[in-house]
This record gives C-alpha cells, sequence and structure tokens, in this order.
C-alpha cells in the first residue's frame, strides 16, 4: 500500500552554517570551536532554553535543527501521541563514551558522573526533543554507517502509512569526535531533520517526501 | 494482510545458551544473577546476571576464532547460528534482513588493554553489525536500533513492520550486551543497582540488577517454514515517550500507556480478557515499577496476570526486550505462566494482578512492554495464529 507522505519543513546544520528550507538562517566565520558556533547559533535564533546548555553536543545539534524545523510548522494542530521523532546517525553517543570513560579510566581518580552517563544514550537526544516539545509518540534511534535515505524513507513511511503517526521529524544528526592526533581537533558534525506530514500543505518546500527528494535536499 | 511470524529463537544468558534451556531455568525458578567481587567490573562488589565465558569460549572456538571476535560479537553469531538452525532459510538471498539491537555495543574497546588485536572501528555499532553480516554472508545492510533499554522492542517493531509492508520476507534480530565498568559505575552513580537482587514490583525493592545477555527472534512472513506447533504471531506494536525527564519515567504513565494502546488496536483486541498475561518492564527501581503499574491501570489492564523476568536475568539492556519476548513466547507454546522471582508483596499503588507461581492454563497471547532513559517505552503483541 503505497501512500504519498510529504516534507513541509527541512533543516541542515554542518559546515558552521544553519540552512532552513534552503536557505540560509546563521553562518559564522572561524568559530572557536563547535561549541562556540553552536552556543552562538542558539542564541541567533532567540530560543528560551536553559537545559540547552546542559545538553552533550549530540543533542545540542539534534535539539537546535528540530528546533528550527518546528518553527513556523502547523506542530500543535497535532495531538502528543501523533507525532513521531526518528533520528538516524553513525557514531552513537561516542563523544560523550569517551567523556564518560575518562571519568572511570582513573581509579585514583575515580568519579562517575550520571548527568554525563545519561548522554551515553543517543536516543537521550530524542528524549530532550519529546520533553521541549511535549511529543509522546512513537520514537525511534538508528544507527547507519552512511546517510541512508533508503532505510529513512521506509522507517518513516511504515510509521505514517500504518496510522502510528501523522507526522514525524526525522533525518540524520551526526556528532563524530576527531580522534585524529592532529593540531586542529575540530569535530565532523552533520544534522539534517525534516518534518513529514500525511497531508499536503501550503508550505513553498511541499515535496514530496521520497528517496529522491531526500538525497537532493541532504546535499543541497 | 500479510502476517509476520516468530520462526525460531534463541537466548543465551547466565541461565543458559538455548531458548529451552533458559525456559527450563526460568520454570524451576533458577535465577542466574549472583554476588560478584570481580574488581574489573565494579570497584565494590555487586550482584549481576553473569555469562560464562570459558562455556562461550568452548562453543564458539569450534566454528570461529576466538581471538578475532569481541564478547558481543560471539554472543550475537552463536545466537544467531542457533536460531537458524532451528529453521531452513537462504540467508544469502535478498529477502533477509538483519536487525542487531544493542546499548553500548564493544564500548570495551574505549579501555586500551582490551582485545589489543580488535579494531577500535568496532567501536562503531553499525561495524559490528557488519561483521555479524560477514559471518553469515547476508546480502542486505544490517540495521541498527540503539534505544537504551526499549532497543530490543524497538527492534522487533521495525522488523515487523518492514516485513508486513513487503520489503523483506525474514528479518533476524539479535540483540545484547555484556557488562562492562562502563555501564555498571553508570548505574552505580545513579544509585539505581539494588545492593540485593532486584525484586520487582515488591513493596521492599531497592533497585536495578543487571545481567548480560543475548536474543535472537527470526520472524518470517513465510510460515512454510515454521517447525514448531501452533505458530505465533507478532499483531502489533508500538513506541513512545513519556515526554517527562531524560533520566525519570513520567509519574502518570500516559507514554507507556499511547505504547501500549496503540499496540492493542493493532491487534485489533477489543476485550482485555482476550490477554492471556503480560510481561512488563520491572526494573525493580522505585520510579519504574509505579510508572508501569499506573499505565497497566490506564489501559485497564490491572487484572490481567503480570510479570518481570529480571529476577532472572537481571536488565540485560540492548538484550532485553528480545529475551524478555522469547520467555514469554515460550510461555505460550508451553502453556506455563512464569512467576516474577524475588517478588513478595505488592509495592506499587495499583494492585496489579503479579504472578507469583509457575501455573499450567492455556495461553494464547501475550503483551510485554519496556521502558528506559531518555523517556522511551515500547509494547509488542504476540498471540498463537
Amino acid at each position: 500500500m503505497k501512500k504519498q507522505n510529504y516534507i513541509s519543513n527541512h533543516c541542515i546544520i554542518r559546515n558552521n552554517k544553519v540552512l532552513l528550507n534552503g536557505e540560509m538562517l546563521f553562518s559564522m566565520e572561524n568559530p572557536l570551536s563547535y561549541n562556540d558556533f553552536i552556543k552562538t547559533a542558539f542564541r541567533s535564533q532567540q530560543i528560551t532554553y536553559p537545559k540547552f546548555f546542559k545538553m552533550d553536543n549530540l543533542s545540542k545539534l539534534g535539539f537546535l535543527t528540530s528546533e528550527l524545523v518546528l518553527k513556523s510548522s502547523k506542530i500543535k494542530e497535532y495531538k502528543e501521541n501523533e507525532i513521531a521523532v526518528i533520528i538516524f546517525n553513525s557514531s552513537s553517543s561516542l563523544d560523550t563514551d569517551m567523556d564518560y570513560y575518562e571519568t572511570i579510566k582513573d581509579k585514583a581518580n575515580y568519579f562517575p558522573n550520571p548527568s554525563l552517563f545519561v548522554y551515553t544514550l543517543p536516543n537521550i537526544m530524542i528524549g530532550e526533543i519529546c520533553i521541549r516539545n511535549g511529543f509522546k509518540g512513537e520514537n525511534m534511534l538508528l544507527i547507519s554507517q552512511q546517510f541512508n535515505s533508503i532505510a529513512l524513507t521506509e522507517t518513516v513511511n511504515n510509521i505514517l502509512n500504518n496510522g502510528k503517526a501523522k507526522c514525524c521529524i526525522a533525518g540524520w544528526v551526526e556528532y563524530k569526535r576527531n580522534t585524529d592526533n592532529t593540531f586542529f581537533q575540530n569535530p565532523f558534525y552533520d544534522s539534517f531533520l525534516c518534518l513529514i506530514e500525511k497531508n499536503e500543505n501550503d508550505n513553498k518546500v511541499n515535496a514530496e517526501f521520497n528517496i529522491e527528494n531526500i538525497n537532493k535536499i541532504y546535499k543541497s | 494482510m500479510v502476517d509476520v511470524y516468530i520462526a525460531s529463537d534463541n537466548i543465551i544468558s547466565s541461565l543458559g545458551i538455548t531458548s529451552d534451556e533458559n525456559f527450563q531455568n526460568c520454570k524451576s525458578g533458577n535465577t542466574g544473577i549472583v554476588y560478584s567481587s570481580e574488581t574489573k567490573l565494579s570497584q565494590t562488589p555487586f550482584y549481576a546476571s553473569l555469562i560464562n565465558w570459558n562455556r562461550i569460549n568452548n562453543l564458539f572456538g569450534k566454528i570461529a576464532n576466538n581471538a578475532l571476535y569481541t564478547k558481543l560479537e560471539k554472543l550475537l553469531i552463536l545466537s544467531i547460528t542457533d536460531a537458524l538452525k532451528q529453521i531452513n532459510i537462504h540467508t544469502s538471498d535478498n529477502k533477509t534482513l538483519l536487525i542487531v539491537s544493542t546499548t553500548k555495543g564493544n564500548i570495551e574497546l574505549l579501555e586500551q588493554e582490551n582485545n589489543v588485536d580488535i579494531d577500535k572501528n568496532r567501536l562503531h555499532l553499525w561495524e559490528i553489525a557488519n561483521i555479524v553480516q560477514k559471518y553469515f554472508h547476508l546480502a542486505n545492510e544490517p540495521m541498527v536500533v540503539s534505544h537504551a533499554c526499549v532497543s530490543g522492542l524497538n527492534a522487533i517493531i521495525l522488523g515487523t513492520r518492514l516485513i508486513k509492508s513487503g520489503q523483506y520476507e525474514n528479518v533476524i534480530i539479535a540483540g545484547g550486551d555484556i557488562l562492562t565498568e562502563f555501564v555498571i559505575s553508570g548505574f552505580q552513580s545513579f544509585k539505581a543497582i539494588s545492593p540485593n537482587p532486584c525484586k520487582p514490583f515488591d513493596i521492599t525493592r531497592e533497585g536495578i540488577t543487571l545481567g548480560e545477555g543475548c536474543g535472537t527472534i527470526i520472524l518470517t512472513s513465510n510460515p512454510t517454514i515454521i517447525k514448531y506447533k501452533e505458530k505465533i504471531k507478532v499483531l502489533g506494536g508500538a513506541s513512545s515517550n513519556d515526554a517527562n525527564h531524560i533520566s525519570g519515567p513520567s509519574r502518570t504513565g500516559d507514554g507507556l500507556f499511547y505504547a501500549i494502546d496503540s499496540t492493542l488496536k493493532e491487534a485489533a483486541i477489543k476485550n482485555t480478557n482476550e490477554i492471556g498475561f503480560i510481561s512488563a518492564h520491572g526494573t525493580a527501581t522505585a520510579y519504574n515499577d509505579e510508572m508501569e503499574a499506573k499505565a497497566l491501570k490506564l489501559a485497564g489492564l490491572t487484572e490481567i496476570p503480570v510479570n518481570s523476568l529480571k529476577g532472572f536475568f537481571g536488565h540485560t539492556l540492548g538484550a532485553a526486550g528480545i529475551i524478555e519476548s522469547i520467555i514469554s513466547i515460550h510461555s505460550l507454546k508451553n502453556n506455563t505462566l512464569i512467576p516474577t522471582l524475588g517478588f513478595e508483596n505488592i509495592g506499587v499503588t495499583e494492585n496489579i494482578a503479579m504472578i507469583t507461581q509457575v501455573k499450567e492454563e492455556k495461553l494464547n497471547t501475550c503483551l510485554k512492554t519496556a521502558s528506559g532513559f531518555g523517556g522511551s517505552n515500547a509494547a509488542v503483541f504476540y498471540s498463537k495464529s
């Protein structure tokens, strides 16, 4: 049973830039660090949410992308259990895993920290988005080596086409620490989320949700 | 409409290396939880359900080189090997997909001294799946679910949907996690570990007992490959979020209720007396068990017999949903209710119908639930055809 779903908004954060529906929303030349970039980008959007600053690198990335994708959307018209969040990435929570491991590595300086440990699960990023917005629908965190538009479309369509949700925030949120011994240890980050709805909408994006369009937007 | 069947299954845990061995141990009331003072795992002694690694290495040595695989990879390969033995499918054709479920994968590779011959790339969860895929010569790129304690049920839900929509004929779902200092110290830092073996839903419960293990369920839309009688189907499944707190469950149970409600609707359950029993998550933390009891109340299920299997296996994290589903499936096959080991007196505000002893009765259906960090919940419904 093939049914057509639609992309109503999409947001990409990578290379010190934030793109909403293909338009540059924010960019920064030579930020001091990822943290400098993501916090400046967050502040530039007039979002009031102090919890953001407590999140790990991965959650900050997913959270900000979701905030922007939901901006000027009709998300409030849905019931709390009709909204799904499906996110893929490659490196799971390895960045925070490494930070947490530092706290237990040295037996003479052993200080495991629960607020760090909780972020050693990649789905916490989905939890942060759901808590912020009160979303109580379907959740799934999947890992794939690379961005996989086929797996993404299959997973989301199976949820929307079987009445499990009426809309879905879905995509790819990857944060990878640079573990090479180079002087500039910049992390790699790449975030791409879409708002996908069952019905066509009057947004200017209004693209059919299919593999071709997802690839086109992701590569833009 | 495509029906999705349980074709075969396997459990490797502290209680055995086959589903039957594990089920018989549960039926006999044997726990896999032991007291351990293994300092490589914890600075202080602890209770946990631990795998007999000598037994695993002996078994694995008969099929491959122990030095080339991590603990988790060995469990996944042994578990899938046993599940495949029970059926006839060609794993190399493009009709079969592998889904791996794990929370921390090969996290022990972060420690330099562990597995020095193993490439650190295997810290990536997708690489574990690739290794298993290559071992079994599977044609399709595997999928990986890493969703805290609901990983196993989410993998089953994902696999079921991929078969129903016609993308695959068979899905091998294999989930596992091993116990490491990383995981134990984290739960200890939360003060979530029970000083005694866990007592799910009991008034004196003091927290979680962790466990390690692996489970495999092979799902299929082709009933002709199934060799057991009274074929069991997956009738539905759903996930949800509490939207409450990243490390604390909902106070109302509404998140888990949504997952249960969506699952029962998909399974077309009109009357709750069609449900034979419920296998709850039941971690034995104060807040989790209370939340689950409230969700069962919201769903009108307080009269349905319910168990938690954590007293047998501990909390096996990414394997939990799969291992506990398999014990529940074998309860259906054997028409035998398994009690909640460690439970004595009800310690949640809703008077849910705890199963307290092994009981043989005709069973047709079962609801399995799970909940975890990040506010995640999931439910799956199993039924004899």
